[in-house]
């Protein structure tokens, strides 16, 4: 087997992980298509990708990444690569949870209103479902900082959920309705 | 941590099973013996669950592999390209006379054939006289860069002269020239009986991409694919490079 027919085969197993992380970054599914795409371009073109599995996986998303912030580039947006890694104030370090208000919908919903530095890593972690080790190679910070970011962005999304205007109606109130 | 209680980072890792065997455990004898913390892992957990199905992950087909041309063509084309870029842009504020400029382009669209095995005129380059062109990769029309050069084009006025071949039979030259004074700027086709030629101005320069025989709808998408990636000096984005695959797909060879 050729190295490009590995890299085809492996690009082949992430692309559906791979079009998660690119729309937690672009929120745009046309984009994130594209991204993708370009993604797979440059690795199937890369000549000596890297041959362990998992450090294949972070490059292809590497790959994408850097390719997403070239086009943040070109676009002169100012949501720049310096917003990616900014720094967010952690919301306490518990939040009054209520599993109940948590589903698809709600999720769907906060999860775009999230500053793109949160919806990046939970795009890797949760949606592209890479190790803390494998993020922080994609992202070139240490699995340490990885932790931390998960923990703040999911705090985010929590607290952006508890406030976000979609609720649980009690189980009476249902089923008056 | 402290005290042995675990932090709200080290809740998400271990719903994440990032923690090391050790400290996972002792978490979880905290979570059995705290229903707050338990109420927060549970809540972690679903709230992973309900990201991951967030996202409908579409059909996404893996682009073709287009096959690698030989090393030696590569870096004769880009050699060959960027020293005729170059000697262009020494030119650039010398500007020309009038001259029929679309029989001169035709000319020089006539006057290459194959790239030829002697990879001449090694990088002289001016990085910058490169950037002040635009040479579109046209490989998603299946069009492969095979000729650069610099010739003279309106009286000893240069034009950077570039070569594109196809797999069926097709010929693409796009001829890049410093722009005319008093030269028509808006966009406009030429057609003659079996070829076709399309030009444009973009910035400081007059574009005019020429073909024979190739399928009109073909041609005047590619046309108007460079127009406008030239003006943004953008490669094409993905919707541009799939319109012109399938645009290519549902054309005829060129019959030249």
């Amino acid at each position: 087997m050729t190295t490009r027919d590995k890299t085809h085969d492996r690009l082949t197993r992430h692309l559906g992980r791979l079009y998660g992380y690119a729309i937690s970054l672009c929120q745009d599914p046309e984009e994130a298509k594209g991204l993708v795409q370009e993604c797979a371009l440059k690795a199937l073109a890369a000549r000596n990708p890297p041959d362990d599995p998992a450090a294949h996986r972070a490059w292809l998303f590497k790959i994408l990444r850097n390719g997403f912030l070239d086009r943040l580039r070109r676009k002169a947006v100012r949501e720049s690569a310096a917003e990616l890694i900014a720094a967010e104030q952690v919301p306490g370090e518990y939040w009054a949870a209520d599993e109940r208000l948590i589903s698809v919908l709600t999720v769907k919903l906060e999860l775009a209103r999230l500053p793109q530095s949160h919806r990046e890593i939970i795009g890797l972690i949760d949606i592209a479902g890479l190790s803390y080790g494998e993020a922080a190679e994609a992202l070139e910070v240490p699995a340490g900082t990885v932790m931390s970011r998960i923990s703040r962005a999911r705090a985010a999304l929590m607290a952006a959920i508890a406030e976000g205007p979609v609720r649980v109606l009690p189980l009476k109130e249902r089923k008056s309705s | 941590m402290t005290d042995g209680r675990p932090t709200f980072e080290e809740l998400n890792a271990y719903v994440d099973k990032e923690l090391p065997p050790e400290r996972a455990a002792q978490v979880a004898r905290a979570i059995a013996g705290d229903p707050r913390l338990a109420q927060q892992v549970a809540a972690l957990s679903q709230l992973r669950a309900a990201v991951a199905e967030s996202v409908e992950i579409p059909e996404i087909a893996l682009p073709a592999p287009a096959p690698r041309p030989a090393r030696w063509l590569i870096a004769a084309c880009v050699a060959t390209l960027l020293l005729a870029a170059s000697a262009l842009f020494v030119h650039l504020m010398d500007r020309p006379q009038t001259g029929d400029w679309l029989a001169a382009a035709w000319q020089l669209h006539d006057g290459w054939s194959l790239p030829k095995d002697d990879p001449s005129g090694t990088a002289q380059v001016h990085a910058a006289a490169f950037a002040a062109t635009y040479v579109p990769d046209l490989s998603a029309s299946k069009l492969s860069l095979v000729y650069a050069t610099r010739a003279p084009y309106l009286g000893d006025d240069p034009a950077l002269v570039v070569g594109y071949r196809g797999t069926r039979g097709c010929k693409v030259t796009l001829v890049i020239a410093a722009a005319q004074s008093g030269s028509e700027h808006a966009p406009r086709l030429i057609e003659e009986p079996a070829r076709r030629a399309y030009a444009w101005r973009a910035g400081a320069f007059d574009y005019l991409l020429l073909a024979e025989a190739m399928d009109p709808k073909r041609f005047l998408l590619i046309a108007k694919s460079v127009e406008r990636a030239s003006i943004e000096r953008l490669p094409f984005d993905e919707e541009t490079r799939s319109a012109l695959l399938e645009n290519r797909r549902a054309s005829k060879p060129c019959l030249a």
